[in-house]
């Protein structure tokens, strides 16, 4: 077998770049030999096992920046209320510095109510036509302990009711990104989102999805784009991410997810969606519960698309 | 018993149900690391993930059997991967088709080698996080940031060519790695 061949389509198949011609030799070879499958599992097992593992590396890392002593510690905002983020950005300009290393800097996202420590009636309605302000059918703030879990953090956080018919349930909250888009103009911009999520029953096939979608209008017009649910949004997004977990038996107690959304220069405001998703009948199922939302600007060396000069 | 989301199925306890919700949580790796092989977008295959979940629960609440939880998700893979390629007007082409069966007969194929597939991910665990610090920026950008090689070129100021080299170069030495760590044959003989 043309290891090295197999190696490179391989890899082209996996960004679904093969011409026809590619294919049919991809197909050749994986006909032919049960080592070149096998393979084919191989880089599928790779892709799963590397995308969650680095993701959890990823984030103990940035927990543990400020420990480890680098430039500037990784920012742990989560007692912070977004008025308290606001007042500080008022002081420090538009982008609030966080952390940074290696040509990457990190800036403060603020979004409303992150570790939903503020007590406050959410609308239910899908979307509510204003930035900093969660909603969603059925969610509402309540406190940890007793027969709830414990919030991650704080006494707060955020209930899902268990969706009828086999739907998920979402809450969502809007970010007006002209209000803290770092200045650092000519380079390229991501959002990362990071959220904790807490099974009701661990193992029950519980799943648990993150979303964050960049839009090019401002937030009063996002609602109008909201059909019924956040894939539906999606098509409408400029760019678009989602993640899910399925906790396992052994994986009780909070589970993070974090995801990354590329954010184009025209981008004005971003929706981020938490959702839940129980299977099994109506009467069985539970509570879910969210918390500890972060969201931060990571500015990247590397020259942003839009703004190259022609 | 069914091995295909279209069978007739028995009816089963709740035992057995719970046993066959376990049986697709601890094969879900596989399951998900098929979709993406079959679709290759990993939105598309989340959702589609997802969708095979809701239509095996929805089958095994029924009180049905399903003998071979990972063929049967295969089976239901491919079939809403075709619905949502026919929602998008996409029409496969017989190459693309040949693929996506060779695809199926792969991973049909490790069917009863989930213990090994368990010790060569936790072996890529440890192999991941001995990797250099340029090389799982690298992974990381490719399969956790859902990065194009195209992307990874442009940010990081190289040709598409030097990053495809580079990943497929990585890509061996993590294969060595693991292999020096398994206790297990790596291919069937």
């Amino acid at each position: 077998m043309k290891s090295d061949r197999l190696d490179e389509l391989l890899l082209g198949f996996e960004e679904d770049l093969l011409s026809p011609g590619e294919m049919e030799e991809l197909s050749a070879l994986l006909e032919a030999s049960p080592e070149a499958r096998t393979r084919l599992v191989g880089t599928g097992v790779l892709r799963e096992t590397a995308a969650s593992h680095l993701a959890v590396l990823s984030d103990s890392e940035k927990m543990s920046v400020g420990t480890k002593g680098r430039r500037s510690s990784w920012f742990q905002w989560r007692p912070m209320t977004a008025a308290a983020a606001g007042i500080l950005i008022g002081l420090f300009g538009s982008s609030l510095l966080v952390g940074g290393s290696g040509g990457v800097q990190r800036f403060l996202l603020p979004i409303a109510n992150p570790g939903f420590e503020t007590a406050e009636e959410l609308p239910q309605v899908n979307l509510v036509p204003t930035a900093g302000q969660w909603s969603g059918l059925d969610t509402e703030i309540v406190t940890g302990g007793g027969e709830r879990p414990k919030a991650r953090n704080g006494q707060q956080m955020l209930r899902l009711g268990p969706a009828p018919e086999g739907k998920g349930y979402f809450a969502s909250v809007m970010a007006d990104l002209t209000e803290s888009r770092p200045g650092s103009f000519g380079r390229s911009k991501k959002i990362e989102v990071t959220a904790r999520f807490h099974a009701s029953e661990a193992g029950r096939g519980e799943h648990y999805l993150l979303a964050a979608s960049t839009f090019a209008e401002t937030p009063s017009a996002i609602p109008d784009l909201w059909e019924s649910n956040w894939r539906m949004m999606t098509t409408s997004a400029l760019s678009s991410t989602h993640r899910a977990i399925f906790p396992t038996a052994d994986e009780t107690g909070w589970q993070t997810i974090t995801v990354e959304v590329e954010v184009p220069l025209q981008a004005r405001t971003l929706v981020i969606t938490l959702g839940s998703n129980t299977p099994g009948p109506v009467s069985g199922r539970t509570d879910h519960y969210m918390d500890d939302i972060e969201a931060s600007w990571i500015v990247l060396d590397s020259p942003s698309p839009e703004s190259t000069p022609r | 018993m069914s091995d295909s989301p279209s069978e007739p199925v028995e009816s089963i306890e709740e035992d057995a149900l719970d046993a066959q919700v376990r049986c697709f949580l601890e094969s879900r790796s596989m399951i998900q690391a098929h979709i993406r092989s079959l679709v290759r977008n990993a939105s598309l295959a989340d959702d589609l993930f997802q969708e095979v979940w809701m239509r095996f629960e929805r089958v095994t609440r029924r009180g049905e059997q399903i003998e071979n939880v990972t063929a049967w998700c295969r089976a239901a893979a491919r079939l809403v991967a075709l619905e949502s390629w026919r929602k998008q007007g996409r029409e496969l082409s017989l190459a693309e088709s040949k693929l996506s069966e060779l695809v199926d007969q792969a991973y049909a194929e490790q069917d009863g080698r989930e213990d090994y597939w368990k010790a060569h991910r936790s072996a890529l665990a440890v192999c991941l996080e001995a990797l250099p610090e340029r090389s799982r920026e690298l992974v990381s950008r490719f399969y956790h940031r859902e990065q194009s090689v195209a992307q990874i070129a442009q940010a990081l100021g190289r040709t598409e060519g030097s990053i495809k080299t580079a990943l497929c170069r990585v890509r061996k030495s993590l294969g060595d790695c693991v292999r020096r760590r398994e206790t297990t044959t790596p291919f069937p003989s």
